[in-house]
């Protein structure tokens, strides 16, 4: 038998792992390549980009309970009087502790205890989806970051990762909520007990169309959404012509919730 | 050779077999008695998205393939039907339409029409843990 070297036999071992990796480029490179690009936009449609526009002159204190509730109607999310069973996916919080970068003393105390609307700011760099075990959160080629109720195991490490406190977990069976019991919207799945739940930017809504149900509900547009990859949407332009803050920029997390203070003329 | 305490080996060993053998003969023994499953009518003159027999035998794969097509890669394209029609991909405003109609049989439970015959195969589905059941009266909560 013919007896391999030290030499002949890493050289065969370089060949062979050469020939492994082109396999795999070529080979397993389309097979991943297709499956990738299935879910980008169709051929001719620019990617979107969501975010929403919160003008904080327009959505005042007293306003925003009809968004709140709207969406929470609509999204069959439970409500418990128990504070720490409290499942949000949209809510009212004090400028100061939702803008803690820009608050100090000499503020108005009107502008540091005002309620202001806040809801998962779907991050261009989300920490919730880095964290993820399962995958079960994810972002979309559109920018919302969303939950597959499927894969979620409870493990909550997304609510520790997520710096705005936009996730709630489900301690109880959802269904037993004594809102739900009452009412039940039949066009969105409620969940069950044990998963994550959080602002899902009403993915379903817009899929046929519609703006989100807050959007829909908000007076005098309080509220504005659009697609920032596209200069001529709304949202978009109320930017350009505005100064408006973020919460906590200096995490990178890159909100795409956008508080709008005033309008440059 | 000479077989020491056959009186006792011998019965011994056909009561083992018949033990162990128990699960092939057991059903031909009471094969009066158990119930065969008899399926739901259809609900009538509507078509579903493929033949019964396939639907019967793959429609787990499709559901799944719905799920991860409409939730991960947000793919709500409605699908077709046998007839043409078309059916928009989801279980309560999509499958149940049909399937919790009045003519699929009585009320007795949650989505009676696919727990029946889970039922009887065994098989627990998680489905309306969060999924809603159009049943009549959370229609009339609405």
């Amino acid at each position: 038998m013919m007896r391999l070297d030290r030499r002949d036999f890493l050289k065969c071992t370089a060949a062979g792992a050469a020939g492994l990796a082109a396999f795999h480029s070529v080979f397993l490179g389309r097979v991943f390549g297709a499956a990738e690009s299935r879910s980008a936009a169709a051929p001719g449609q620019k990617v979107k980009r969501w975010a929403l526009v919160v003008d904080l002159q327009k959505c005042i204190e007293g306003k925003a309970k009809g968004c709140i509730n709207a969406c929470h109607q609509w999204h069959n999310v439970p409500e418990w009087p128990e504070e720490r069973l409290e499942v949000k996916w949209i809510w009212e919080e004090k400028f100061s502790r939702l803008f803690p970068d820009q608050s100090f003393a000499h503020m108005p105390e009107a502008l540091r205890d005002r309620p202001v609307l806040a809801l998962c700011n779907h991050c261009a760099n989300p920490p919730c989806v880095r964290v993820c075990p399962t995958k079960a959160t994810f972002k979309r080629p559109d920018g919302i970051v969303a939950m597959d109720m499927h894969r979620c195991i409870g493990c909550r490490f997304c609510i520790a990762a997520c710096p705005y406190g936009a996730r709630s977990f489900n301690w109880k069976n959802p269904r037993e909520a004594e809102n739900l019991r009452h009412h039940i919207n039949l066009e969105y799945p409620t969940r069950a007990r044990g998963v994550v739940e959080k602002c899902n930017f009403c993915a379903e809504r817009l899929a046929d169309g519609l703006q989100p149900v807050c959007v829909e509900r908000a007076e005098d547009g309080a509220l504005i959404f659009g697609d920032l990859n596209d200069p001529a949407s709304k949202a978009a332009q109320v930017l350009a012509a505005g100064f408006a803050i973020r919460r906590k920029p200096s995490l990178e997390t890159d909100p795409q919730v956008y508080y709008l203070i005033s309008t440059v003329r | 050779m000479r077989l020491y305490n056959g009186m006792i080996i011998v019965p011994g060993l056909l009561l083992f077999l018949a033990v162990v053998t128990f699960p092939f003969w057991i059903g031909k023994v009471r094969a009066g008695e158990i119930k065969t499953f008899e399926s739901r009518p259809a609900p009538a003159g509507i078509a579903c998205v493929l033949p019964k027999k396939q639907m019967r035998e793959q429609h787990m794969a499709l559901l799944k393939q719905w799920r991860d097509q409409v939730v991960r890669e947000g793919d709500r394209a409605p699908v077709k039907l046998v007839n043409g029609q078309t059916m928009e991909l989801s279980l309560t405003n999509g499958c149940m339409k049909c399937h919790a109609k009045e003519d699929c049989g009585p009320y007795r439970a949650h989505a009676t029409y696919c727990v029946d015959c889970h039922d009887y195969v065994g098989i627990r589905v998680d489905c309306w843990t969060c999924h809603i059941d159009p049943m009549p009266n959370m229609m009339e909560k609405k």
